[in-house]
């Protein structure tokens, strides 16, 4: 993976892109395999790793540690005591002091600080921008006939399509529309789609016209006429 | 909203003895200790004693705390250690990321639970196990982000860092655990 690539993941993970260059990097990573799989890695830790999914702290826990360690420094040895607060004293002689300052200046520092604060970037990835989340999900099987079929929602984003459909060897080939949904101020196309049990090709079809692999599929496969399909294993 | 003071202020609070200072710390990481000391251990009462043994070790220590924005990488390094004399010390068989008791409790106690829950449950043993092989410079951004859900500027602001050293820090842990746990499957395969 080229140093390039790797920043603009990084960017596209930390949701730094317009959309307009989301769509390229999807496309980039679509054709790295390294890419494609640290992106993987990614949403699966989303998904596995939700904040929700940590250990809660037991209720009180803060107040029962500082009981300890008020017990443990009362019950020090006074010379550890007279240790501490030599080590103590010497810090903060050889530690710089607030110094008392014209009001003028005072006010100057703080219009500093208050630009320098005002110019901090503001973090896309965690003002709750849905992470892309993986293409295609498992909703629910069935048995119809002799074979399993597995009713499977695909997924994929794109602001500027008038149209996306999922094509694969599960619908002969033949486009299945996707609706248009908003999500988070992004327009993700979805769908339902009857799938039997076993290994499938697929790409979606953007606009009608424009065959794309699924940037999100973990293996991809020549499709023999210079593409690659996503494979799906269900 | 006002930015967050600093990790380095309470420090420098608790060192010059201000002890109420030091509850704000520990406030801000017991999710994290937490989150650690519930892999070494099976009950939520040994977690807890653990816990507590992490952040009284860290209150003794504090003093010799050089460089006090750096308080989350130092707290992360005692709990690892910590978390480590635990396990050799109570001599059986609880590195979390093998076969555990824990482990065999949940499958008996819960039947009924999904196969993806339970590939779940594994990858997230590997990613502890990946993570344990990080520094914690790069290992606590990590944690605090995907797991406590901090934002990169609350982080960026109690660490004195840049948001985007944070992200570069997180981006390459990032790459590290992939990387580590391609290499535990490889290495499972052989």
């Amino acid at each position: 993976m080229t140093e390039d690539l790797d920043t603009q993941i990084r960017q596209f993970i930390d949701g730094e892109l317009p959309p307009a260059d989301e769509q390229d990097a999807l496309h980039r990573i679509a054709d790295d395999e390294e890419a494609r799989h640290l992106l993987r890695f990614e949403l699966q830790v989303r998904a596995d790793w939700n904040p929700g999914s940590a250990p809660e702290v037991p209720a009180g826990f803060a107040d029962r540690t500082m009981a300890a360690i008020e017990t443990e420094t009362t019950a020090a040895p006074s010379s550890s005591r007279v240790v501490q607060q030599l080590r103590r004293l010497g810090r903060w002689l050889t530690t710089p002091q607030p110094v008392a300052l014209r009001p003028a200046l005072g006010l100057a520092v703080v219009m500093v600080l208050v630009v320098a604060i005002g110019l901090l970037p503001f973090d896309r990835f965690d003002s709750g921008s849905t992470p892309t989340s993986s293409s295609v999900t498992r909703v629910a099987a069935d048995a119809q006939g002799e074979r399993q079929v597995v009713w499977t929602r695909f997924m994929y984003a794109n602001d500027e399509a008038s149209s996306v459909a999922v094509a694969g060897d599960f619908s002969g080939w033949e486009p299945v529309s996707l609706t248009a949904q908003s999500v988070n101020g992004r327009t993700v196309w979805t769908g339902l789609v009857p799938v039997p049990k076993g290994e499938h090709q697929y790409m979606f079809v953007i606009d009608g016209s424009k065959w794309v692999t699924d940037p999100l599929a973990p293996i991809q496969r020549d499709d023999g006429f210079g593409h690659k399909n996503a494979v799906l294993r269900l | 909203m006002a930015p967050e003071v600093s990790d380095g202020a309470y420090v420098r609070r608790v060192q010059t003895g201000e002890r109420d200072a030091f509850r704000i710390l520990m406030e801000r990481y017991q999710r994290m200790v937490f989150d650690l000391t519930n892999q070494y251990s099976s009950t939520t009462a040994d977690a807890e004693d653990l816990a507590q043994e992490i952040f009284v070790k860290a209150f003794r220590n504090i003093d010799r705390l050089r460089q006090p924005d750096q308080f989350a990488s130092w707290l992360y390094g005692i709990a690892i250690n910590q978390c480590r004399d635990y396990a050799k010390n109570i001599r059986r068989n609880t590195y979390p990321f093998s076969a555990t008791d824990h482990e065999e409790h949940r499958v008996m106690g819960e039947d009924l639970r999904q196969d993806e829950a339970l590939e779940a449950d594994e990858r997230s043993k590997q990613l502890w196990a990946a993570l344990h092989e990080l520094s914690p410079t790069y290992a606590t951004p990590f944690l605090l982000k995907y797991r406590d859900g901090i934002s990169y500027r609350a982080m960026a602001q109690r660490m004195d860092l840049s948001v985007s050293a944070l992200k570069v820090r997180v981006h390459r842990a990032r790459k590290k655990l992939r990387e580590l746990m391609k290499e535990d499957v490889e290495e499972k395969r052989l």
